[in-house]
């Protein structure tokens, strides 16, 4: 399990990384995370809702109900020019955190 | 069987019970719960199983109405949203609203408070502008803390005495050796006895002021025309104010004109704006001292004369108290047998710390004291102080009927801090209030403040930041003060008292603070009434005490011209009138005190240094002041030798031993002669000194005034001296003094001091009534159940009317018990400055008091009257 405080930094770009393959909904962006992470990072559902509202309110995101499979209405929701920037430069510091790490652990060759 | 469509009904409402979450985003939640139990039942789940499942994946309403709540009230100044935010202009327009209907709604508490507040305000304003106004003299010289005044003390007669002059040569002589010294001038001023002529015009009661040229450029008086630098320059040269010059010359240009003194002549060099009022040196027209020479035969060269005063300027970044302290030996160092030491006093302590310098008051009239000073600053700021305990009572009396809007406020989530800034936010408006109606007050009293204090003190706000920073803080330092308590204290109540009890127990959590707040309040007033009886009957007391020489009746004017030249001739034209019961050339007693130590007599013990005054007097001098003989005879015309004979007065024959002086051998300074005669005490000068051993000069025409005693009509009399004087003087206008004004003029700065601290007093008095009016109406409100009862149980209205009234009575015995020791001290320092005192008995503390009581008791009667007379139907008909 990763620690909530991890999952809740991680959440914003996980957001923007998946929307910015596509508009989706709530639910698929749940799935999806879970799939890439094959079930190691696990999101308590509905913590997720406020978050996309918030980032909404930020205007990363942009939202529209419209119903699909049938008759069920979903809310469906798609990254913004500023999305792309913002999610840029959550990439950039999440690659330099990563690279420092992978460079502390690096097996020490003697 | 399980019913989905139902299950999620009932979910979908168990969210709605949380405010945070709309509509829509329950309608999100709803589709990701189906679509989670869609993909569940399709993992081969029951449905019901599923909906579990899903449901607990989303999470409790409560977190998720959390969540939400913080996205949606994110503020934007860094707040945390759950926290009130601190800028919040709906209530702080709400407390506007509320503080503006309560001083409304409550009309003569309103009335009670902002009126206290501003007399108490406007008293303290217009003594700090007295007090400024005090410590301004002088500063107006560009140089002022560089100027100092060179004082010279002398060891006389077993007594040190300060004087104002030094020696002619000390300027000159500092600024030669020492190069600290920059400039020097001496100077002698408010002399008024020359003539000062330009063609028909004469003008007599000028004041002079002589000095040395570099007089206009220590001293920064303003210029109209001419040069300082060069003005006093010429021997001939004279500088006049703008308002002499004016009379003098009209529109014509007064530079060149040639104007005389004693037909010698002087050309106007400068016209200056008159001195400020609050300049110590204070003179209409100016010439070189040179001239002095000349006029009185003054000795501009020598350490022997010393007549003027020396004022030095000295360089920068000198150290005066040093420089003071090295050449105090200067005068002993040129003059081997002075016993002279001499120091600086700086020029800006000269009108308030002075009074120790001996003439002083005779050489400038306008003297200040520093402990006058004091003394006002410190009532300044208790009356202020009285105001706000006033404020502070008033408020926290009435605080029971805020005690439901406080706690409705608690209530609604206002935080301890919202509520002091509440009360604090009303009690500044309030004080701000009071601050302006002050302003408006101080504008309408004070021409008349002028008039009392003998000042020209403005209320100008354009030059003086610091006046209006000054009342700036003094309205916030009134606000808060008066807010603090009410706000601590209202902020405090419980809620759950407060709102059970109907607002009505809580107020009496107060009683102890208010009754000590009130004691204060009196204990200062008794101290202000005591202090203010003790000075007018000390004033009374000296202004009647019986002087030992008659002062009523005695009109004085100058000898001269025929006066002067042939007073013989005059005397007896005067006589002829009937009215005048006797006539003197002399110097009257009350014209303060000439003294030296250059006296021997017969038995005299050689070291022994003692101080002799004299008076000096012609052979009518003692019947027309009405003098009294001890022993001996007073001079006559029969016996010519009497012009080399001495009188003393009792406390010289005592000092010069046992028996009788008169037959003794006396000497004054070149004169030797015989004791003929000893007259009965009598006081020269103020009775701020003892009588002093004293010697009366016989000098038939040696005394500048002429003093008629006179019976009859005092205008019949004025208008016949008046007639004379044309016709022995005549040109200029006729002058004259009565012996009892001058007298009485002794006490002029005790006098005005004393009417300004009875006005203060009846000031003070009228704030702390105002506060117990506020009170004992308040008290009365409260009990008004209370005596209801008791009325209906059978007590009389004179039995409640005690009972009202006891409770104040025991406050303002209490605060006799602060105020009498405080006054008594005050008082009795403050008579300490007269030689010639009332005795400070126990009867004017207890008189005091007397009257604090009667008028606390007057202020209290009302309402307890009101309140014992009430119909107790009345007062009991809610119940």
């Amino acid at each position: 399990m990763i620690s909530k405080t991890l999952i809740a930094a991680s959440t914003k770009p996980f957001i923007l990384s998946i929307l910015v393959k596509g508009e989706n909904y709530g639910y698929q962006i749940i799935q999806n995370v879970k799939q890439i992470s094959g079930g190691k990072l696990e999101w308590s559902d509905g913590m997720l809702y406020p978050v996309l509202h918030r980032l909404e309110k930020d205007g990363l995101i942009q939202s529209q109900w419209r119903l699909s499979d049938g008759s069920r209405p979903r809310k469906y929701y798609c990254i913004t020019d500023r999305g792309r920037e913002e999610l840029e430069v959550d990439k950039q510091q999440w690659l330099s955190v990563h690279e420092a790490l992978s460079k502390l652990w690096k097996p020490v060759v003697i | 069987m399980f019913d989905l469509n139902q299950a999620i009904k009932d979910w979908r409402k168990s969210l709605r019970r949380n405010a945070s979450l709309e509509d829509g985003y329950i309608m999100e939640l709803e589709s990701h719960l189906r679509d989670e139990i869609e993909n569940l039942s399709g993992q081969g789940i029951s449905i019901q199983e599923a909906f579990h499942t899903a449901v607990k994946n989303i999470g409790e309403s409560h977190d998720l109405g959390a969540e939400y709540y913080k996205t949606d009230t994110r503020s934007f100044i860094g707040q945390p949203p759950w926290k009130m935010s601190r800028w919040n202009p709906g209530l702080y327009w709400n407390y506007l609203k509320l503080a503006l209907r309560k001083l409304r709604r409550q009309k003569g508490f309103s009335f009670i408070n902002v009126t206290g507040l501003a007399v108490g305000m406007a008293c303290c304003i217009l003594i700090l502008l007295w007090v400024t106004d005090e410590l301004n003299y002088d500063r107006f010289h560009e140089n002022a803390d560089r100027i100092y005044r060179v004082i010279s003390e002398n060891h006389a007669g077993g007594k040190i005495m300060l004087a104002g002059e030094s020696p002619s040569l000390i300027g000159p002589t500092l600024v030669e050796e020492y190069p600290e010294v920059v400039n020097f001038t001496r100077v002698q001023c408010g002399w008024t006895g020359y003539y000062l002529h330009y063609g028909e015009k004469n003008f007599m009661w000028e004041r002079l002021c002589t000095a040395d040229p570099s007089f206009f450029e220590i001293f920064k008086f303003t210029f109209l025309q001419g040069d300082p630098k060069t003005a006093l320059k010429d021997r001939g040269s004279i500088v006049l104010t703008e308002t002499l010059a004016k009379k003098a010359f009209g529109d014509e240009d007064p530079m060149g004109k040639v104007m005389k003194i004693s037909s010698a002549d002087f050309k106007v060099t400068g016209v200056i704006k008159d001195p400020p009022h609050n300049s110590q040196i204070q003179f209409d027209y100016a010439f070189p001292v040179i001239n002095m020479t000349k006029f009185r035969s003054s000795k501009l060269d020598t350490w022997t004369y010393t007549q003027f005063t020396t004022y030095v300027e000295l360089a920068e970044k000198v150290d005066a108290q040093d420089f003071s302290n090295r050449i105090s030996g200067i005068v002993k160092k040129n003059l081997p047998e002075s016993k002279v030491n001499v120091f600086f006093q700086p020029l800006t302590r000269g009108h308030l710390h002075s009074s120790h310098i001996n003439n002083w008051t005779i050489v400038y009239p306008n003297p200040g004291n520093i402990t006058y000073v004091y003394i006002f600053t410190l009532t300044a700021f208790c009356i202020l102080l009285l105001a706000c305990i006033n404020f502070m009572n008033l408020t926290t009396a009435r605080s029971g009927t805020r005690a439901k809007e406080i706690g409705m406020r608690k209530v609604a989530g206002a935080h301890r801090k919202e509520l002091i800034k509440q009360f604090m936010g009303e009690s500044t408006l309030l004080s701000f209030l009071a601050l302006m109606m002050a302003i408006l007050l101080v504008e309408l009293v004070r021409p008349a403040f002028n008039v009392l204090a003998g000042k020209q003190i403005t209320l100008d706000f354009t030059g003086n930041q610091f006046l209006f920073l000054g009342l700036f803080g003094i309205a916030l330092v009134t606000g808060i003060i008066s807010g603090s308590y009410p706000a601590l204290f209202l902020s405090a109540f419980q809620p759950v008292a407060v709102l059970k009890a109907a607002g009505q127990g809580s107020v009496h959590r107060g009683g102890r603070m208010r009754k000590t707040l009130v004691v204060v309040q009196f204990a200062f007033t008794i101290i202000l009434i005591t202090i203010s009886v003790v000075i007018y009957s000390q004033l009374h007391f000296i202004q009647n005490k019986d002087l030992g020489y008659d002062k009523d009746n005695i009109i004085t004017f100058a000898s001269y011209g025929k006066y002067g030249k042939s007073f013989a001739a005059t005397r007896e034209e005067l006589l002829q009138n009937p009215n005048i019961l006797s006539l003197s050339r002399a110097f009257p007693p009350s014209g303060g005190l000439r003294e030296t130590t250059d006296v021997d007599w017969e038995g005299k013990d050689p070291a022994a240094e003692i101080m002799i005054y004299t008076d000096m007097g012609d052979y009518d001098f003692r019947k027309t002041f009405g003098i009294e003989m001890a022993e001996g005879r007073f001079y006559s015309r029969e016996f010519t030798t009497d012009l080399d004979n001495f009188v003393i007065n009792e406390t010289a024959a005592h000092l010069m031993g046992p028996g009788s002086p008169l037959g003794k051998r006396f000497r004054l300074r070149d004169k030797t002669g015989i004791i003929i005669g000893v007259v009965k005490d009598y006081h020269g000068g103020s009775l701020h000194s003892p009588i002093m051993p004293k010697v009366i000069r016989c000098s038939p025409e040696g005394g500048f005034f002429v003093c008629v005693k006179f019976a009859g009509s005092t205008s019949e009399m004025l208008s016949f001296l008046e007639q004379k004087w044309k016709k022995f003087v005549p040109g200029y206008p006729f002058r004259y003094d009565f012996v009892s004004d001058s007298i009485s003029e002794y006490y002029n700065s005790e006098r005005k001091i004393g009417k300004i601290f009875r006005y203060f007093t009846g000031l003070a008095i009228f704030i702390a009534c105002l506060g117990l009016f506020g009170l004992a109406s308040f008290t009365a409100e409260q009990r008004t159940k209370e005596i209801g009862i008791r009325k209906v149980l059978g007590a009389k209205v004179m039995g409640i009317i005690l009972l009202l009234s006891k409770e104040f009575t025991k406050w303002v015995l209490v605060a006799n018990l602060i105020a009498w020791p405080v006054s008594y001290y005050i008082a009795s320092q403050w008579l300490q400055s007269f030689a010639y005192r009332i005795p400070l008995g126990w009867e004017i503390l207890v008189l005091s008091s007397l009257a604090a009581l009667l008028v606390a008791l007057l202020t209290v009667s009302y309402q307890s009257l009101r309140a014992a007379s009430a119909n107790p139907v009345e007062s009991l008909r809610y119940e």
